[in-house]
């Protein structure tokens, strides 16, 4: 068997010459001996190879389209197996490159190794700078998440900043003036085809010139030294390299499993989210703040394209050929000293972040809402719609930014302000109905909203805490089977047919045998009949309950709670007294600006209250 | 490699060398299981995307005695991340007796290798490979391991429902997608 695969072996090299191709891989002669400090490089292609391939595996599960980028993320990261692995790897692997590339490029000017004959090496090194920035600008922008959309729009805004051309390459940058399917089809294919195929190129290059030219030996010891004390890549150096390699790895795994990539809610341009790019980033960011005005340019673009340049010029500018740093005092005091004030800038603004309470409410908020778009995300009865929504969150957020909750209490959020509407806790859920008919007025019912009111003469609803437990059960069960919608547990049909009896009273020409059946005869005052009254002018009338509880009975009440199909007759103006119950002073509003797909998220998470345990869950999770 | 340097002995080399060849496995091995993990997970979800729910095909009086009418048939589709109402598929409704209740339900699908089957007066027909069905969907001619496949359907208050699943294709039984 062994023999064979050397057959094998030997026919393949023969056709081909592989094994003398691969020898001169290896055998590459190191003067001055083998050292860690030439691992950098290494480690760098092993972090891209990473890249690439998690990039690929993540091409498997990813959409790039704005109604599909966002679930298609939550997907890998919540649902496929190792997906939130493989997404972990790919997004710390970004810091990683940048990281290892500055300790690269460090390295690189510690022992001179952009002068001459190496500045080629220098400059295409630089260009690979430069598309590792990009990669890591265009694949932040990908899962369409809040911290992408709003920090890669300043980015984008930056391009626009620049004089002259500015309005055109940003619109050919975003494939149109705003961000939309063509921003993000761009940038997938920038991140995923174009900069990594150059990358690919430039890096093949780097290497053969590295190749040709040799490591650049640290400064100092003479030609003879370096030469008596040469090793060789094979086996010395490639096992430091392997060693750095495998640390890199183990750290990106760490951090995968550990901390895991973040994934923010899904972008919402009508949202107040401050964005931060990202860590490597922060210094031009911090450096936006000292230029006002017509002077921003020089932040945005004048300081880094200096920047930029120096790095490009410096093998042209420092000539001498000494490598040691005291003979390059001035060139070491630019490059260090540049490289200190972009530490020292994205310590600044790191540091005033961590002091602003504005800034860290917003993150606390943002942090809040990606908590509850992942966790209702993940719940069955909820789920993403082709719209690329996840219902149950908007719903969620609807019911905050139209400030129900500010009357409406559910669990431990909302109720705070000074009007107060039922608490929703549970709302239309078999307890919340249950406590509902055993005292309609309580604190946590309507007890502090208008209806109140009717105590006064007589015409409130009644409480029936007087009744067998077996006859309210049976009656909650029939409320709820109104709704059409999913119990959990499911509605027990025989419970709800006796409540029904119980509700309506007796059919007439009952015998009295079958009279006894109907007892409460809530049906005297609650229509089912669907035929509109009109406040005021016929008599007192109670809410209609057909479909009690349905998403339209819902939205119905959303939009108007004062139609004759809700509170119309329980809380009509009345002309004599209009103090005495006038609804449009402080009872719940209209809140009919919401558009159907509104209306379907708020209705949906509404629902969702019955079935209490999940949006409990959702609040303990997330809830500070 | 006669230029070796002394400072490195064979004994070291080759120590190093092996060292090289276990750790290069060994993180190729823990590179690749991941990936395959990742990229296998569809075999993990191996049920079909439909919930088995009843989509809704109008009144029984629209359709025809013994004249397959062709409906699309709409539901609640799991497509990875999005749930959503869409057009599943579409079947062959016959109203097989002067019952207005009594109904055969024939999926489109072509059981041979998933076609879509037409019908004329005389047959239905694969129009891929030829397969030739009866219009009541037994199997004449052709490649078709099976006759076409019936769906489950029920009639509630003069309504026509029907249970939409695809099943897979080329077997003489009929098994859903999704199961063994």
């Amino acid at each position: 068997m062994l023999n064979r695969l050397k057959k094998l072996g030997t026919w393949f090299d023969s056709r081909t010459g592989a094994r003398k191709l691969v020898e001169g891989l290896f055998h590459e002669r190191i003067r001055g001996g083998a050292s860690f400090r030439y691992t950098f490089g290494s480690a760098l292609a092993f972090t891209f190879a990473l890249q690439a391939l998690t990039g690929v595996l993540l091409a498997f599960y990813f959409s790039p389209s704005t109604t599909d980028a966002w679930p298609s993320v939550y997907y890998i990261q919540h649902e496929v197996t190792m997906g939130s692995l493989i997404r972990g790897v790919h997004h710390f692997g970004s810091s990683a490159m940048i990281l290892l590339l500055v300790l690269h490029m460090v390295q690189t000017f510690l022992h001179g190794a952009y002068k001459a004959p190496r500045e080629v090496n220098w400059l295409s090194g630089l260009a690979l700078l430069a598309i590792v920035l990009g990669l890591s600008l265009t694949g932040y922008l990908l899962p369409w998440d809040q911290k992408g959309f709003w920090a890669t729009q300043v980015a984008t805004n930056i391009i626009g900043s620049v004089p002259g051309v500015g309005d055109t390459l940003q619109t050919v940058a975003l494939g149109g003036v705003e961000y939309g399917n063509l921003t993000l089809t761009r940038f997938f294919a920038l991140h995923v085809f174009v900069l990594p195929g150059t990358l690919i190129a430039i890096t093949g290059f780097h290497v053969m010139l590295m190749r040709r030219h040799g490591v650049t030996p640290k400064p100092g010891p003479s030609d003879e030294e370096l030469d008596r004390t040469a090793g060789w890549f094979w086996p010395t150096q490639a096992l430091m390299d392997l060693v750095v390699c495998i640390v890199v790895l183990a750290v990106l795994v760490s951090l995968a499993l550990l901390v895991g990539a973040p994934l923010d809610a899904p972008a919402d341009p009508s949202s107040n989210y401050e964005a931060r790019p990202e860590w490597y980033f922060l210094f031009l960011f911090q450096l936006l703040k000292y230029f006002e005005g017509p002077m921003m340019i020089v932040g945005t673009v004048l300081l880094p394209m200096l920047a930029g340049l120096f790095l490009v010029a410096l093998p042209f500018l420092d000539k001498g050929e000494d490598r040691r740093l005291r003979a390059r005092k001035v060139w070491a005091v630019l490059f260090f000293g540049g490289i200190a004030a972009i530490g020292a800038l994205t310590g600044i603004a790191w540091l005033e972040d961590s002091k602003n309470e504005a800034f860290l409410d917003n993150q606390r908020l943002g942090q809040r809402d990606a908590c509850e778009a992942i966790a209702y995300a993940g719940l069955p009865s909820g789920g993403i719609n082709a719209r690329g929504n996840v219902i149950l969150y908007e719903g969620q957020r609807l019911f905050r930014q139209n400030q129900c909750v500010d009357c409406h209490r559910v669990g431990s959020e909302g109720g705070q302000g000074e009007s107060k509407g039922p608490d929703l806790t549970n709302y239309l859920g078999r307890s919340w109905l249950k406590r509902f008919l055993k005292n309609p007025y309580d604190d946590a019912h309507y007890g502090q909203t208008k209806l109140r009111l009717r105590e006064d003469d007589g015409s409130e609803m009644p409480t029936f805490d007087d009744i067998p437990e077996g006859e309210l059960d049976a009656l909650v069960e029939y409320l709820a089977s109104l709704s059409g919608e999913t119990y959990a547990p499911p509605i027990d049909t025989v419970l709800a047919e006796a409540g029904r009896k119980l509700f309506h009273g007796p059919p007439k020409g009952a015998s009295e045998t079958e009279a006894a059946q109907y007892k409460s005869q809530c049906g005297d005052c609650h229509f089912m009949d669907e035929v509109p009254r009109t406040p005021n002018v016929e008599d007192t009338f109670y809410p209609d309950l057909s479909g009690f509880g349905s998403r339209t009975w819902l939205e119905g009440l959303i939009q108007d709670p004062l139609h004759w199909r809700y509170f119309g007759g329980a809380v009509a103006e009345d002309e004599n007294d209009p103090e005495k119950l006038n609804h449009l002073g402080d009872g719940m509003p209209r809140f009919d600006l919401l558009t159907d797909a509104q209306l379907e998220y708020l209705t949906a998470w509404l629902v969702e209250l019955k079935n209490n345990d999940n949006v409990m869950a959702v609040q303990k999770r997330c809830l500070p | 490699m006669s230029e070796e340097p002394r400072s490195e002995t064979v004994t070291r080399r080759s120590f190093m060398t092996n060292t090289l060849r276990v750790l290069g496995v060994a993180v190729g091995v823990a590179l690749s299981i991941p990936p395959i993990a990742y990229l296998l997970d569809p075999l993990r979800k191996r049920s079909a995307n439909t919930d088995k729910g009843w989509s809704e095909l109008g009144s029984i009086e629209k359709f025809p005695i013994n004249t397959p009418t062709q409906v699309a048939i709409t539901g609640n589709r799991k497509d990875a991340w999005l749930t959503e109402t869409v057009t599943l598929g579409s079947a062959w409704v016959i109203k097989t007796s002067t019952d207005p209740t009594v109904f055969k339900i024939l999926s489109t699908i072509c059981p041979h290798l998933g076609c879509s089957i037409v019908n004329d007066d005389k047959a239905s027909r694969c129009p891929c490979h030829k397969s030739r069905f009866t219009l009541d969907g037994q199997r004449e001619a052709g490649p078709s391991p099976r006759a076409m496949d019936l769906l489950e359907h029920e009639v509630r208050d003069g309504v026509l429902f029907c249970c939409y699943q695809r099943f897979k294709t080329d077997l003489a039984e009929k098994i859903p997608l999704g199961e063994a």
